[in-house]
């Protein structure tokens, strides 16, 4: 749209302005919420912890009679109800059952946390006294009330509104430094700088440094994150010395390892914290001294470590003098995001997830409204990765604008892929129940993650060329937490999900799910209908010639501010092309395969469709990435939903025209659902952005436009052919299928229909079968001679038992997991009818012994059928598919 | 008034002594340190030893440049120019004979790093020369190199180290 230029063509703005590098928020702020979030879960761990050691069995009670009162509520039914509704009444019914029990867990969790807190805050508010008493700290007194004076009209410069109290050291106190409690800062001179007030070389930057960690609020974060660290070193000793005490080690190994990993890698990352805020604290003071030098020339006395070794390195709370100069003299070095930024966040967010989770569920329980926990717990840690790393990629794009260097993406989105994995291997969420069988499935977060980084890039690179437009800089910092914060919990929620379930229900359960659950789900539309405006607006187009906002620049005239990247008629002519190719392909396959023949085929159609018109939407953004490289991906937030509406446009019309009824709802879905889909693909396409471009001839641009036409329909076409020639694998076989016009189909795969079939249909046909010869055992038992009882036992009780196990093994269950839980049941019948005639032929004969084998085999037979109540049980608490309660969330003991 | 083993002052008049004297080369070299002296020489005496031996903090939210006062270092190489004049004057007493005149001693180490006795031609005469009254051009600059290595072993960089130096012996042998 408007005057934007080739990426070729991009001329970096000229040289000589100072960039202020300070004009957005700091990504390292969002960087400490999320260390202290990380560090406060660990208090929810620890709750957890109480709470299962104090009623844990209460609990198991709990649900396991919630699961047997649903269960027999449903039994109890006269008018039998198709499967789902039935099986939404049985969630309803446990989840109001269990919902007290949840919220106790949930409660302990959050008093887990609330102790950690608390602890903290007292520590933060005690600490400052102590450090007073024990660094024998004073204030400037009589004899330096000029210095006093002094410092508070540099706190005025430095735009404090009330200036923080100074206080001095003992004489052999050498450095400066802040402490105290959030809101009552002090800074603490070393006399040697107090009595030099008037040496404006060395009391003004040293005072204006100071000031400029308060005026960050340096000293409170720090403060806090050291005195959480502080209140949860007891908390976490809990269980190892309860587990010392008890003989019972069986969790402390586990727990050992991650707690002492999350101890190490939180002070790791608290210096590195630290030293990035050093950075900012000398901008900040050579911006209102309005002169780096002074600043420069202090850190000239900064004495360089001889050699420090690596690990004193990462544990150094300042970075290395040359370093603090060099970025002096070039802030944008500051602004850069490396791979281990990236990593500490997203390890810091992927710690804190999964406990966040668990008690988010929990709370919603009672409600039966657990999808709204899992999406507050992706609401809750996508916001910390997209205040810090989504954030940084912006300010990044923004300040690469006035260099000629570009924003390196590739190593941030590496590092949120590894601290993505990395943090949920060493989750303490995952202590005792050992996270995914298969660990292989991480890689889905991994690459979820990497692509959100890549499309957060990408739309960071659209707010840069629209940055002029942006009246306050305050808006841009909110944008870029809210739209990035999206970005992420959409990827954090996806990843999450499909890594659990491809774990647990394996891959056909989850291809389902994305056809089926994933498009209905509200964070989803919501993020891509978010990130269709955000683009939209940033894409909008502009004056020919904008100047850099002068808040952007410290020193010298705004530069002209540079626009690049594809112009509008490429990226849209690219989306069109895309959605009506991949509509093509549908359209040419119904006119060979026919109609579908049956509902199953129909529902196979159906979500054939949802695929190949979100793959409409991936092929323009693999395109835009290759042809506009990282910004590629931030185009592709609008021209994908647009790709993917014009192919669901095609189908609405083609649909039509055969015959179908064209509904406000069934439009909704047909264009929703699809593009639902498509934010997942995109997040998979974006770092096609991120792949060095090969040599490429710069064309004429009506060769462009030919080249952003066709090659996106070509890739159209191409993807969209796979998709279906291999829908049998991408959708699944459509007898595997729910169809799609019946109530079951947005919530019940394969898999689980058949679970619920067995819970609604099988299992109370056996137990209403068996009802009648409890009657007649109990009739045999109450006989007054043996031959009555035997007369029952072979005329009755056998009879009725062979015909139930004809039943039972007449059944097919459709998953291994739903055949070994009827295995049982087959078994305790088979040893029911051993038992009762060796009891009958014992009874007959008056042969102790083989009495005393029937009821041995009795007993056995009484295993089983118990086995199989567990097992409808576990059936009963995952929705049709089994779940033991490790699986939902009794973890930690 | 107490006496410190080994030492030829006693311990309260060494340390008024050092005090006068590294106030006299703060005046010179180091004037605003003269505002917070008193507690540091307090601070100093009560334990010089953690001056030298503290560990550098590298404090959270801090600047990272270590900035020191003068004043220990004057009051190290003061300690140590003090000693000197009294074993100086003390070399001429006997063994057996220098508790009871630690007082006159004493007297005799003021009056040394005071100029003496600031009438007469004598006193006149050695301080157109440069020199305290009392101390010859060799003494001056044995106290120096004294002075020098008592700066320089507490880590004081050369430069200051020589200043500091200087003041002291300065303060000693000029007016003023």
């Amino acid at each position: 749209m408007g005057a934007q230029a080739d990426p070729d063509t991009v001329t970096p703005a000229p040289a000589g302005a100072r960039v202020n590098a300070l004009a957005i928020g700091s990504p390292t702020t969002t960087r400490y919420v999320a260390l202290l979030a990380a560090l406060l879960s660990a208090g929810l761990f620890v709750g957890s912890w109480v709470y299962n050691q104090t009623q844990g069995r209460d609990w198991i009670k709990v649900v396991v009679d919630c699961a047997g009162q649903a269960l027999q509520s449903t039994l109890r039914e006269e008018t039998p109800v198709p499967p789902v509704q039935a099986e939404a009444a049985v969630a309803e019914l446990q989840s109001t059952c269990r919902g007290a029990a949840e919220r106790g867990r949930a409660v302990y969790a959050l008093g887990g946390a609330g102790v950690a807190g608390a602890g903290a805050l007292i520590i933060v508010y005690l600490a400052p006294v102590l450090v007073r008493r024990r660094r024998r700290l004073r204030t400037l007194g009589t004899p330096l009330q000029a210095a006093s004076d002094r410092f508070a009209a540099l706190a005025a410069e430095a735009g404090l509104r009330r200036a923080p109290r100074v206080e001095r050291g003992p004489a052999r106190q050498r450095d400066a430094f802040s402490y105290g409690p959030p809101g009552r800062p002090r800074v603490v001179l070393p006399p040697a700088a107090a009595v030099r007030w008037r040496d404006p070389g060395l009391f003004d930057p040293l005072v204006l440094h100071e000031l400029a960690h308060v005026r960050h609020r340096d000293v409170a974060l720090a403060w806090l994150a050291r005195s959480v660290g502080y209140a949860l070193a007891p908390l976490l000793a809990l269980p190892v010395v309860v587990g010392l005490l008890s003989g019972d080690r069986s969790l402390l190994g586990d727990f050992l390892w991650r707690a002492a990993l999350l101890a190490l890698t939180a002070a790791l990352i608290s210096a590195g914290l630290l030293r990035s805020r050093e950075h900012d604290a000398d901008l900040r003071a050579a911006q209102i001294t309005g002169d780096t030098s002074p600043v420069i020339a202090l850190l000239r006395q900064v004495p360089p470590q001889a050699r420090p070794g690596r690990l004193r390195q990462l544990l150094a709370r300042h970075p290395a003098p040359s370093q603090r100069i060099l970025a002096l003299q070039q802030p944008e070095r500051v602004t850069g995001l490396t791979f281990l930024d990236c990593f500490i966040t997203a390890f810091l967010a992927a710690v804190l997830f999964p406990l966040a989770l668990n008690v988010l569920v929990a709370l919603f329980t009672g409600a039966g409204r657990t999808d709204l926990g899992e999406l507050a717990a992706a609401l809750l840690a996508g916001p910390l990765l997209g205040g810090s790393v989504g954030l940084g990629l912006w300010r990044a794009a923004l300040m690469s604008r006035t260099t000629t260097a570009a924003p390196r993406v590739a190593p941030a989105a590496a590092g949120v892929a590894a601290g993505l994995v990395v943090g949920q291997l060493t989750s303490l969420g995952g202590t005792g129940s050992g996270g995914l069988h298969n660990a292989g499935w991480l890689a889905v977060s991994a690459a979820l993650g990497f692509g959100a980084t890549a499309l957060c890039a990408g739309i960071g690179q659209l707010y840069a060329d629209a940055i002029p437009r942006l009246g306050r800089r305050a808006a841009l910092t909110a944008a870029a937490v809210v739209i990035n914060g999206l970005i992420f919990a959409t990827a954090l929620w996806i990843g999450t999900t499909l890594q659990f379930l491809l774990d647990n229900a394996g891959a056909a359960f989850g291809r389902e799910w994305l056809v089926t659950v994933l498009p209905s789900t509200s964070l989803v539309l919501v993020t891509v209908a978010a990130l269709a405006l955000a683009a939209a607006w940033a894409l909008w187009p502009r004056k020919a010639q904008v100047r850099a906002p002068s808040w952007l620049i410290e020193q010298g005239d705004p530069p002209i501010w540079p626009a690049g990247g594809l112009h509008a008629r490429h990226w849209a002519a690219a989306a069109l092309a895309s959605g009506i190719a991949a509509e093509g392909c549908l359209a040419v396959f119904h006119s060979i395969a026919g109609p579908p023949a049956s509902l199953s085929g129909q529902a196979q159609r159906y979500y054939l469709y949802l695929w190949v018109a979100a793959a409409a939407g991936a092929a323009s953004t693999i395109v835009l990435c290759r042809l506009d490289r990282a910004r590629g991906a931030g185009v592709a937030c609008l021209a994908a939903p647009l790709a993917t509406l014009t192919a669901a446009t095609g189908f609405l019309a083609v649909n039509t025209a055969l015959g179908g009824h064209l509904t406000e709802r069934f439009v909704v879905d047909v264009t929703t659902a699809p593009a639902a889909l498509g934010l997942l693909l995109s997040l998979t396409a974006a770092p096609a952005g991120l792949i060095p471009p090969a040599h490429r001839p710069r064309g004429r641009r009506a060769h462009q436009l030919l080249t952003a036409c066709l090659v996106p329909a070509l890739s159209a076409i191409a993807i969209s052919a796979l998709l279906i020639t291999g829908r049998d694998t991408v959708v699944g076989p459509a007898a595997t299928l729910t169809p799609a016009n019946t109530p079951a189909s947005s919530a019940v795969p394969a898999a689980t229909a058949d679970g619920l079939r067995y819970l609604d249909t099988t299992a109370p046909a056996i137990v209403a079968a068996y009802s009648p010869i409890k009657q007649s055992i109990a009739a045999a038992a109450a006989a007054t001679t043996q031959d009555a009882a035997v007369q029952l036992i072979r005329a009755d009780v056998l009879p009725r038992l062979h015909a139930i196990l004809h039943q039972a093994e007449s059944v097919r269950p459709g998953t291994a997991q739903l055949a070994s839980i009827h295995s049982a049941c087959i078994a305790a019948l088979q040893a029911a009818i051993s038992g009762y005639s060796l009891l009958a032929q014992g009874m007959q004969d008056k042969n102790a012994s083989v009495l005393a084998q029937g009821t041995r085999i009795l007993h056995t037979a009484t295993a089983a059928w118990t086995q199989w109540q567990i097992g409808l049980i576990e059936l009963t608490l995952g929705d049709g598919i089994p779940l033991t309660p490790a699986d939902f969330g009794l973890i930690n003991g | 008034m107490t006496a410190s083993d080994g030492n030829a002052l006693p311990s309260d008049v060494e340390r008024d002594l050092v005090g006068e004297l590294a106030q006299a080369a703060l005046r010179r070299v180091a004037p605003e340190e003269l505002a917070v002296f008193e507690e540091t020489e307090a601070d100093y005496f009560r334990d010089p030893e953690s001056f030298w031996h503290a560990r550098r903090r590298d404090e959270a939210v801090g600047f990272g440049l270590e900035l020191a006062l003068l004043t220990p270092y004057a009051l190290a190489a003061g300690t140590a120019v003090v000693r000197f004049l009294a074993s100086t004057v003390t070399d001429a007493v006997r063994d057996e004979l220098r508790d009871e005149l630690k007082p006159v001693i004493a007297d005799s180490v003021r009056r040394l790093f005071r100029g003496g006795d600031r009438s007469g031609d004598r006193h006149q005469q050695r301080s157109k020369q440069g020199l305290a009254p009392g101390l010859t051009a060799e003494q001056g600059r044995e106290l120096r190199r004294v002075a020098l290595r008592q700066a320089s072993r507490f880590g004081l960089g050369e430069e200051q180290a020589s200043l500091l130096a200087d003041a002291v012996v300065g303060s000693l042998l000029v007016d003023g």
